[in-house]
C-alpha cells in the first residue's frame, strides 16, 4: 500500500508538470484544451495510432525498467541510449550469423541475445561501480560515446547492407521477426509487448518476494546496514547494473524483432533517455514503471499529431513537459508536505 | 595538409569545449555534479545566434548568451542546492527543457524548430578567432580565480569539506550557487562559439555532446585547470585525426577505423575511471550539495 501511495502521489505531482506545459502552450498562443484535444485525439483517432503508443510504451517499459532497477540498487544508470544499440546490434547479429532456425528459439534467441548486448554494456558500469569506485553516471556517458563509436565502425565497416544507402546492416530472416497484429492497422504491436509486460511483472515479483530482492531493498534504504547484516552491496550493485543494462537491452530487441527487422545507426531516438523520467515517476517500482511508460508514451506519440494540427506548437512540447515533469517530481520528492507546513507556519508567524 | 591548418583546426574543435570544462569545473569543484552543461551549451547557442540576428551586432549576442547562461545555471542551482534535488535528474532536466524547449520557442519565433536564420554578413558573426581567446582567457581567469581569490578557496572548500567552510561563517550554499550560474554563463559563452563563431546559426544538436565531453576532461585533468584544459586539447586532437585519417589507408593495418579514433578519449576516461591509470580523485563532497 504504501508503494502505492507513493506512486499515486507522484502521479499528482506528474499532473503538476501537466498543467505547467499547459501554461506554457497558452503562453506561446494556443488554445491548452485545443492542445490536450489534438494530443487524445493523436492517440486514440486511428487504430494505427494506438498501436504505435503501444509499442512506444512497450520500448519505454524496458528502458524505465533499466533506470528503475539500478535506482532501487542507489545506483544511477543514464546508460540506457548505449545499452539500447547494443542490444539491438546484437540481435540483429545473431539473427543475421544463425540465419533461418526453428521459430520458438528464435524468439528466445533473438530476445536473449538483445538483453545480453545490453548487459554487457550495463555490467562494465556496475563493475567500475561496484569494484572500483569510479562514478556511474560518468561511466554510463562515456559507454554511450563508445557505443556510438563502435556500433558506427562494426555497421558500417563490417556489415553494411549493399542494398541501402544508409549506416545499415542486412534484413534478417522472417523467422525471426514477429507478427504484427492485425487489429492495428500495421503498427509494430507484437507479442513482445506481453514480453515487456511479462518481464515488468517479474521483476515486481522478484523484488517484493525473493531474498535477492530483500538485498536489493536493503542496499537501497541503507548501504551500511545491508553491509553489516552480511549483503554484498557491491554484488547487488553490480547485478542492477547488469540487469539495468540488459532491460535495455530488450528495447533493442524490441525495435529489430518488432519493427525495423534490421539495425541502424541511431535506432534509438532518445528512449534511452526519456526512461529516466519514466522510472522517476514510478518511483522505480517495476508496475509504476508501465504506468508512467503508458503515460509518457501517450504524449510522446500524441505530441506528433501537434506538428500537423498546431500552428504555433510542435511535439518538442513533449519534451518540454517531460523536462517540467521530472522537476516537479525531483523537487517534489525532496520537499515533502511536512516541509511545506512548516514552512506555511513559519511565513503564518512572521506575519504575526 | 600542414601544419599549422591542423593546429587551428585543433583549437577551433578544443575551444568551444575548454570553456564548456572550465564551467564544469567551478562546478564540480564547489560540490555540484554537473550534467546539465549540454543543455546549457544549447541555451547559450540559441541565445547567440537569435540576438545577432536580431540585433545584428555578434558581441550584444555573446553577452545575451552569457546573461541567459547565468539564469539557467542560477535555476539548476535552485533546484540543486537548494532544494536539494537530485543532481543528475535535475540536470538531465534541465537537458530535456533545451532539447525540446529550444525548437519549442524556435518554432515560435522563426517558424522552423530545426535552425535559426543564417547571419548572412560578416559583421553579425565573431571572427573566427575569438573561440580561441575566449577560451584563452576563460582558462586563465578560471585558474586566478581558483588560486589567488578568497572566493577560490571558499569554492575548493565547499567541494572538499563544506562543513569546515560553514564553521568559518561561509554560506556553503550561496558559493556554490554563485560557482554553478557562472557555469551556466562560460558553457553558454562555450556554445555562443559555436553558434555565431564557427558556424552562422543555431541547429539542433550542434552541441554534440560537448557537455558530456567536459565531464569526461574534468577527469582526465583531474579536477584541475590546466590539466583539464589539456584534456581538452585531446579531445580535439582525436577530432581532428578522425577527421583528416577518414579513407587513408596504414602499411599492415589496413584502413584506420576513424570511428575507433574519435572513441579513444572515452576509453582513457573509462579505464581512469576504472582505476586503471592512475588515479583521479573528485572533490570529497561532489554530489553531496
Amino acid at each position: 500500500m504504501k508503494a502505492l501511495t507513493t506512486i499515486l502521489k507522484s502521479f499528482l505531482l506528474a499532473f503538476l508538470g501537466l498543467v505547467l506545459g499547459g501554461l506554457i502552450t497558452l503562453v506561446a498562443g494556443e488554445n491548452p484544451f485545443n492542445v490536450v484535444r489534438i494530443i487524445i485525439n493523436g492517440v486514440i483517432g486511428t487504430p494505427y495510432d494506438i498501436g504505435l503508443t503501444i509499442y512506444y510504451a512497450s520500448i519505454l517499459i524496458c528502458s524505465g525498467l533499466a533506470v528503475a532497477l539500478p535506482f532501487k540498487a542507489g545506483v544511477f544508470n543514464i546508460g540506457g541510449e548505449g545499452q539500447i544499440a547494443m542490444g539491438a546490434l546484437s540481435c540483429a547479429l545473431t539473427a543475421l550469423f544463425l540465419g533461418s532456425v526453428p521459430l520458438p528459439m528464435a524468439m528466445i534467441v533473438g530476445m536473449t541475445s538483445a538483453f545480453i548486448g545490453g548487459a554487457i554494456w550495463g555490467a562494465v558500469i556496475g563493475w567500475i561501480r561496484a569494484y572500483r569506485g569510479g562514478h556511474e553516471v560518468i561511466s554510463s556517458i562515456m559507454m554511450n560515446f563508445i557505443a556510438a563509436g563502435l556500433t558506427a565502425w562494426l555497421t558500417i565497416n563490417y556489415f553494411r547492407a549493399s542494398d541501402s544507402q544508409n549506416p545499415e546492416t542486412n534484413e534478417i530472416a522472417a523467422v525471426w521477426r514477429f507478427n504484427k497484429w492485425e487489429m492495428f492497422s500495421g503498427a509494430p504491436v507484437t507479442s513482445l509487448v506481453i514480453v515487456c509486460l511479462l518481464v515488468a511483472v517479474i521483476l515486481w515479483l522478484w523484488l517484493k518476494y525473493s531474498a535477492q530482492g530483500y538485498a536489493v531493498k536493503a542496499v537501497q534504504e541503507s548501504p551500511d546496514a545491508a553491509a553489516i547484516a552480511g549483503i554484498s552491496v557491491s554484488a547487488v550493485r553490480f547485478w542492477a547494473l547488469a540487469c539495468g543494462g540488459g532491460f535495455a537491452g530488450l528495447a533493442g530487441g524490441l525495435m529489430v524483432l518488432g519493427d525495423s527487422g534490421r539495425f541502424r545507426l541511431g535506432i534509438s531516438e532518445g528512449f534511452g533517455f526519456i526512461g529516466i523520467p519514466v522510472a522517476l515517476l514510478g518511483k522505480g517500482h517495476p508496475l509504476g514503471v508501465v504506468a508512467s511508460a503508458v503515460l509518457f508514451a501517450m504524449l510522446h506519440h500524441g505530441s506528433s499529431a501537434l506538428d500537423l494540427e498546431a500552428t504555433r506548437v510542435g511535439r518538442d512540447l513533449a519534451q518540454v513537459i517531460e523536462a517540467l515533469v521530472m522537476i516537479v517530481v525531483a523537487c517534489g520528492s525532496v520537499i515533502s508536505m511536512q516541509k511545506c507546513r512548516e514552512w506555511l507556519a513559519g511565513f503564518k508567524g512572521k506575519t504575526k | 595538409m600542414d601544419m599549422f591548418d591542423l593546429l587551428l583546426s585543433l583549437l577551433r574543435f578544443a575551444s568551444p569545449l575548454m570553456l564548456v570544462t572550465m564551467g564544469g569545473l567551478l562546478s564540480e569543484r564547489s560540490g555540484v555534479i554537473n550534467i546539465a552543461l549540454e543543455g546549457f551549451i544549447l541555451f547559450g547557442a540559441y541565445t547567440a545566434a537569435t540576438v545577432a540576428f536580431m540585433v545584428g551586432d555578434p558581441w550584444v549576442g555573446v553577452l545575451a548568451a552569457a546573461g541567459v547562461g547565468v539564469v539557467i545555471g542560477a535555476l539548476y542551482a535552485l533546484l540543486t542546492v537548494n532544494f536539494r534535488a537530485d543532481q543528475i535528474v535535475a540536470g538531465t532536466a534541465i537537458n530535456m527543457l533545451a532539447w525540446g524547449g529550444i525548437p519549442f520557442v524556435c518554432k515560435i519565433m522563426f517558424d522552423s524548430t530545426a535552425t535559426t536564420p543564417p547571419l548572412e554578413l560578416a559583421s553579425q558573426r565573431l571572427p573566427a578567432a575569438m573561440p580561441m581567446l575566449f577560451a584563452g582567457i576563460a582558462v586563465i581567469i578560471v585558474g586566478v580565480i581558483l588560486r589567488t581569490t578568497p572566493f577560490g578557496l571558499w569554492l575548493t572548500f565547499a567541494g572538499e569539506k563544506p562543513q569546515a567552510l560553514a564553521a568559518v561563517g561561509v554560506r556553503v550554499k550561496r558559493v556554490r550557487f554563485v560557482a554553478v550560474s557562472l557555469a551556466g554563463a562560460l558553457a553558454a559563452i562555450g556554445g555562443a562559439t559555436l553558434s555565431i563563431a564557427l558556424s552562422s546559426s543555431y541547429t539542433n544538436g550542434m552541441s554534440a555532446g560537448r557537455g558530456f565531453m567536459a565531464l569526461a576532461a574534468l577527469i582526465l585533468g583531474k579536477w584541475r585547470v590546466w590539466p583539464a584544459a589539456g584534456a581538452c586539447l585531446l579531445f580535439g586532437l582525436c577530432e581532428v585525426a578522425q577527421l583528416k585519417l577518414q579513407g587513408m589507408a596504414l602499411p599492415g593495418v589496413g584502413e584506420i577505423p576513424v570511428q575507433l579514433v574519435q572513441i579513444i578519449p572515452y576509453v582513457l576516461t573509462l579505464f581512469l575511471l576504472a582505476g586503471f591509470i592512475g588515479e583521479s580523485k573528485a572533490p570529497a563532497a561532489l554530489g553531496q550539495a
